[in-house]
Order: C-alpha cells, then structure tokens, then sequence
C-alpha cells in the first residue's frame, strides 16, 4: 500500500540547529555519573595518601622520639658512669693519702679501708698499692718498694734525678736493679718488672702490672692514669706524692659500673677504651630496619682520664617505628573521614545533578516555549493566507443578514404587518450572525497566542475545523476536499489548535504541491480511523508525491524545496505531534501522491 | 408583479433563502437551486428570467454556467455575485457579456435595480427573438428584397437590382406581408434592425 516511508528521528542535534544556544541536558546527565564514580575513586585514594603520610609521620616521629630516649637514656647512664669514675678518684685520693701521711705506711689499716672499699663497691673488683722502686735510699726497705726492672729502674732513676744528665740516671738505674737483686734476696714479695706488690685486695687477684711499669712510671702524680686490662677490666693508676715511690691501682670491672637494672634493655651499650672493648651488652630489641638510619649515642666519660667512651646504639624495629595499634587506629580514622569526605562529595554531585537535572527541565521548558512561539507565528502567518477564503466564508452570513434585514424592514413599513415573516427574518439573522460569530472565533483561536493545553480531544471535530477555515481557500484554487472520517469517533490528548495547526501545514503542503503539477481534478483526501491502541489521521492528495532524494529530509528544519519556504512547516509539525507523544510519518501513497499519517495514542472515550 | 422569474444558483443555503426572501418583499419569484449542475438539468428554455449566479462555487464556477448556457442558446440576462471584489473576475464577467457584477453582501435595492435592468433586457431579448423567428421564415431571396425595402428602395429600383420584373418584386413583398403578419415599411425596418442587433 505504502511506497518508502521515512520517519526522521529528531536528535538534541537537531534541536540545537533551531535554537544552538541551549544546553543539551544528557551529556551532562553523564559527566555527573562520572562525577560519583570519581568520588569513590577519590576517597579511596585520600585515605591512601592519609595512611602514607601518617606512616611517614609516624615513622619520623618513632624515630625521634625513640632517638631522644637514647640519647636521655645516654646521659644519664654517662652521668652515672662519671659519678662512679669520681667515686674511683676520690677513693684513689683517699687511699693515696693514707699511705703518705706517715712513715711507714699503716699497710694493715691500709688494707682494711681497701677491703671495705671492695666490699661497697664490687666494680671495684681489685686494689692494689705497689712500690715502683725500691732503688731509692731514702725510702728503705722498711718502706717494702723494692725490685724494680732494669728499664723501670732507669725511669725512677730519672724521676729521683729530676733535672740530672742522662747518663747519671742511667748510672742510678743499675744501682737500682742491684738493689732489686738484693730485694729478692731478702724474700720479699717482688712483682716482675720492677713493681713491688705493697698490698693487695683482693689477693692475687690482680693483675701483672710489670708491662705497665712504665706507663704508670711516666703519670703525672696526682693524675689518675688508665689502663687497659682483660676480661672487661680495666685499671686505674695513681702514683703518690713525691717523694714516695708507691702507686695505687684499681681494677674495675666495667661490667658492674651499671647496676643490672640501670642497663637498657633495648639498646647496644658499649664501653670502649681506646678502642678496646670493656663491655659489650648487645641489648634485647629485635633487628631493626634497614631504611632508617638507627640513633646513635657516645660520649667520653668524664674522670677517669676521659679516656673510655660510652656508645649506646638502638635498633629501629618496625613495630616500634609504626605502632600496629595506632596505624590501625589511624586508618580506621582516616577510612572514616574519607568516606565522610565522598559522602560530602556524593551528596554535592547528586545535589549538582538535580540542578542540572532542574536545569535542563528549564531548558526543555524555555525549548518548547520557543516552538510554541514559532508555532504561534506559524500560524498568523498562515491566517493570512486564510484571509481571503475566510473573507469569503464571513461574507455568505452577511449577506444572508444584510438581505433579511432589508427584507424585514420593507415588510415593517408595508401597509399590512406580517409579525410571522418579519419574525422569520430575524429568527435567521440571528442564526447567520452567530455562525459569522463561530467563524471569526475560529480564526481567533486558530491564531491565538494561549499556551497549547493537551487533553482528550475528538480528531473529527479537528478535522472539521482546520476543514472550515481552509474550505474556502481550497475551493477558490479549485482543489476538492474529500473527508473519510471514522464513525467511531477517535480522541487522542492533544491540544486541538496545535493539532489543527499539523493539518494545516499538510493540507497547504498538499495544495501547493497540487498546484505547481497543475493537477486536474486535484484532490486532498483527510480520513481518521483507529489502529488497535492508536488514532491516525491520514492526509493524501493525488499530486505528484514526495521525491525519493527529498524524502529523508523531510523533517529537518530549514530544509525545503518551495522557493519562498522556510523550511520549518514540517518540522515544527513533528516537534507539535511528537509533543503529545505521536509520530509523524511521511510517503507516496500506492496509487501516487504523498501521504502523511500522524499516529497518536488512543484515548477511550 | 414582474412577467419573469428569477433564478439563484448559490452554494450557501443561508444566502439563497434570504435573497430569495428578500426579493420575494419586491413581488419577485425566485426558483433557487445550490449547484450549476441542478440547474442545468432543469433549466426550460421555454421559461426565461434574470440569472443570479455566485461566482465562486465547488464543482462548476458562476462564470462557467453562464458559458455552458450561452453554448445552449440561453442568453438570459444575468446577475454575477460574488464575494471578493475581485477586478479580474470582473472583468472577465463582463467580457463573457454578463449584465452586472455585484459583490456580497448584496444590497437589496442594487440588486433589484439590476434585476429590473434584465427584465428590461429580457424584454427586447424576446422582440429579437421574435423578429429572428419571424424573419427565418423568409426565404433567401425575400430577405434580400426586406433588406432593400427597408433600406428605402422602390420595388422598381430593387427590380432593377436584381434584374428581375417589378411584378415578381411585388409577389415577393405580397409573400412577406403574409409572413411577417404586416405590410408596413416602417415595420419592416423595425423587424430588420431588431434581428440585425
């Protein structure tokens, strides 16, 4: 029945060639589902970055502050250290005096302070008081400090001689050694290399100080001189005022200079003499990690000769630098912030979309005033070329008026009163000049400017109406209307001037075609009929119909093949009925000539 | 009141039945009809009358009834009204020989002017028509002796004309007094001037 038929799916596209200034609302429909997607993506990765920052801060902070306990946990354990070292100096000058003050020394009360100096302080794990030389006339053998080396001789030699030649020193050294042999000879205790145990405490617990002869030899008197010793000892040495001979000595243990609970556990604390090591207490913390660098703590003791070094060391384990509790804390703080952060963020992009939403609303509604505008112009326009067949229509009840009047007026003034013909003459004047009034109301509703309003509306009273008002214009340009419309009386919601509006455009379509192919017996047929859920309206004429190359763009706005056309008739027909949810459909009817089918949904009456 | 009728051929109902009211105050009888074609198949030669025809109507315009008429000897005076005062229509109305152009809404004394101005015309349509029916009785010859007569020539003179004897011009004037119903000169010039119009 139907030749090709084409039905242009209008597109935002389109919209935008009849009015580019508006907004086309789905794009950004989309950017804002984007937008919530984003702003998951967005809280996760801030709750990341949190717990980076806070796994850096941490670690730093650990660091310092497990480095300041270090370094605390240092000085204290250096001030402990040197007090004791002072305690040795003090113990040492005590001792030192009371061997001096009288001749001969009061070893056995001597000996019973060094006892008791022992037992109060274990560290102090050896005393012993020695003579370096026993060489010296003055001193005697009651004085015990006898025996010394050759070479220890020579440097006492040297110390008796004070500012005295070389070689008399070294006379005075083998005098001295000659004195030794003697010394042994008597039976007393001699240290080997020259250095005469006076007392000790404890006994043979000592040390062998003949290879440090010389070095306690060459101290300064007064000076406390340190050595080094084995098994974690070390040993403190004093020589007594001049002119005496002796020397204290002290064997510390370096082990005991801290108490077992003054010892941190968490650290490597070292004690070094020299380089030496006296102690090595490797601490109990676990390995440490390689990318920190690990806090470091060494500080000479004072006293003592400030020769041993304290070097604390601590390990930098990871549970200590990132606390498994508090990160855990921290990222559950975090996580909770974050996700309070995209909800903020959710409720601004749903808030965002509504508006959007909203405002593309009022785009679609300033779009649609707009067509109703144009369709509004459209239609005055059209009125226009309506006007000399409504010209006409208007004047067949004139005239009809016009004629009853004068009629009535003569049978008025005749001789004899004819009330039932006058009144005849009146009764029909007053039916021509209401249905001049139904024409012009016609044109006024046709042409006015209210807001199209769609509801229930009866297609064939449409039809007859756009029929009325065009009849006229079609009949003076000798086109001849045929009607075919339904008997069940078909009703979709519409807005009945619009839709009048629709049929117009294709009737003046249809003529104009009609008219250019100079058709005789030219026809536009209008019939309305119900297809299952939906109305149709069909308007063909019997022109020449609808060229194939045109057909496609039928519907597009300004295009059009009429010279003096704008090109927006039947794109505004398509924006009007798809408006009230219809299609509009062109083609070539079977027979020849275009056909048009506007469908609409069918509302049951 | 007036010898002949008038005949309104309009689309529009409304308008037929008032004209026809109106007309029917002035003692006219209006036959009313709503298409040409109606007309056409009704229309008595026997019985003529004014013509008042719209000009616009579906099917067959005013002008072409008044066309199709003509081709059938019809010739009534005729009436167009229509209602756009339109020059063109006008003009070729009136060159189509209609007697007036009147446009709607028709004033009723205009248009009863105009009607009585057909009557008038329907009346000497009718003497033509007569002296044309009168004078087809002639024969060839006769009629070539009216026209001299009624020029003013004596028989003798006409005689002359035709070489024929003035006795045989006399018959033949003697054979169209019979046929014409009168002997006068006077009248036989009125007869050839009417059919001649």
């Amino acid at each position: 029945m139907l030749g090709p038929v084409f039905s242009a799916n209008r597109e935002d596209e389109e919209q935008q060639m009849l009015f580019p200034e508006l907004p086309v609302g789905g794009f950004r429909a989309r950017c804002v589902t984007n937008n919530l997607t984003k702003s998951l993506l967005f809280g996760i990765a801030l709750w990341l970055a949190a717990l980076l920052a806070f796994a850096l801060y941490s670690v730093e902070a650990s660091k310092a502050r497990l480095a300041g306990e270090l370094e605390v946990t240092g000085r204290t354990l250096h001030r402990l250290i040197s007090q004791r070292a002072a305690q040795h100096d003090a113990h040492m000058t005590s001792l030192i005096a009371l061997t001096s003050g009288a001749e001969p020394a009061p070893l056995g009360a001597v000996r019973q302070v060094m006892e008791s100096i022992t037992r109060f302080y274990p560290r102090i794990a050896w005393i012993a008081l020695v003579s370096l030389d026993g060489g010296e006339g003055g001193a005697g053998p009651a004085t015990g400090v006898a025996g010394a080396g050759a070479v220890t001789g020579a440097d006492a030699g040297a110390d008796r001689a004070g500012a005295a030649d070389v070689g008399s020193a070294a006379e005075a050294g083998a005098a001295g050694a000659a004195a030794e042999a003697s010394g042994a000879a008597t039976g007393a205790a001699a240290a080997p290399g020259g250095v005469r145990m006076l007392v000790e405490v404890p006994e043979g617990g000592g040390e062998d100080l003949a290879p440090l002869r010389g070095a306690i030899g060459e101290q300064l008197r007064g000076k406390i001189g340190v050595h080094a010793s084995r098994n974690g000892r070390y040993l403190l040495a004093k020589r007594a005022p001049a002119p005496s001979d002796a020397a204290l000595v002290f064997g510390i243990d370096a082990a005991l200079l801290l108490e077992p609970e003054e010892r941190p556990a968490w650290a490597h604390l070292r004690l070094t003499l020299d380089g030496q090591e006296l102690l090595d207490l490797p601490g109990a913390s676990g390995a440490g990690v390689s990318f920190v660098t690990a806090p470091h703590f060494e500080k000479v003791i004072d006293g003592e000769g400030q020769k041993i070094l304290l070097s604390l060391d601590r390990a930098l384990p990871l549970d200590e630098l990132l606390p498994l509790r508090s990160v855990l804390g921290f990222a559950v703080l975090a996580g909770l912030a974050s996700f309070a952060l995209m909800f903020a963020l959710r409720q601004r992009a749903a808030a965002q979309q509504s508006q959007q939403v909203a405002r593309a609303a009022e785009a679609r509604a300033l779009l649609q005033e707009r067509e109703t505008l144009l369709a509004h112009a459209s239609r005055v326009n059209a009125m226009g070329e309506l006007a000399s067949g409504i010209a006409h229509e208007l004047t067949q009840p004139l005239t009809a008026v016009l004629s009853r009047s004068q009629a009535a007026l003569r049978l008025a003034g005749a001789q004899k009163l004819d009330l039932g013909l006058i009144t005849q003459a009146l009764d029909v004047n007053v039916r021509e000049a209401k249905r001049a009034g139904e024409m012009l109301k016609r044109m006024r509703d046709y042409a006015s400017n209210k807001a199209p309003e769609p509801k229930p509306s009866a297609l064939n009273g449409i039809v007859s109406e756009i029929v009325a008002l065009t009849a006229a214009d079609l009949e003076r340009r000798g086109i001849k209307l045929e009607l075919d419309l339904s008997a069940e009386a078909p009703e979709a919601v519409v807005d009945a001037i619009e839709m009048e509006q629709v049929l117009h455009n294709l009737i003046r379509n249809a003529a104009d075609a009609l008219e250019g192919a100079g058709i005789l017996d030219a026809r536009i047929s209008i019939a309305t009929k119900i297809v299952g859920a939906e109305v149709q309206v069909v308007v063909a004429d019997n022109g020449p119909g609808i060229a194939a190359d045109v057909l496609p763009k039928l519907f597009v706005p300004f295009f059009t093949t009429k010279a003096d056309g704008m090109g927006l008739g039947l794109s505004l027909c398509q924006t009007l009925v798809e408006r009230v949810d219809g299609r509009i459909e062109a083609g070539n009817a079977a027979g020849g000539g275009a056909r048009f089918v506007i469908t609409l949904p069918r509302v049951k009456a | 009141m007036s010898r002949y009728q008038v005949y309104l051929i309009d689309d529009d109902e409304a308008v037929r039945e008032a004209l026809a009211f109106l007309l029917g105050t002035y003692g006219i009888t209006v036959e009313t009809f709503g298409d040409p074609q109606t007309f056409l198949a009704h229309v008595d030669e026997g019985k003529p009358g004014v013509l008042v025809v719209d000009l616009r109507m579906p099917e067959v315009s005013g002008l072409q009834l008044y066309q199709k008429l003509s081709e059938r000897g019809i010739d009534w005076p005729t009436v167009m009204i229509t209602g756009h005062g339109d020059v063109a229509a006008c003009r070729r109305a009136f060159k189509a020989g209609i007697q007036d152009f009147l446009t709607k809404p028709v004033d009723g004394e205009v248009l009863v002017e105009a009607l009585q101005q057909g009557f008038a015309s329907l009346d000497g349509r009718l003497e033509k028509h007569e002296a044309r029916a009168l004078l087809a009785r002639l024969t060839e010859r006769e009629r070539e002796v009216l026209d001299m007569v009624a020029q003013g020539w004596a028989s003798k003179e006409v005689a002359q004309a035709l070489d024929v004897s003035v006795r045989t011009i006399d018959a033949h004037r003697a054979k169209i007094a019979e046929k014409l119903g009168t002997s006068s000169v006077a009248e036989f010039v009125r007869l050839a001037l009417l059919s001649g119009a």
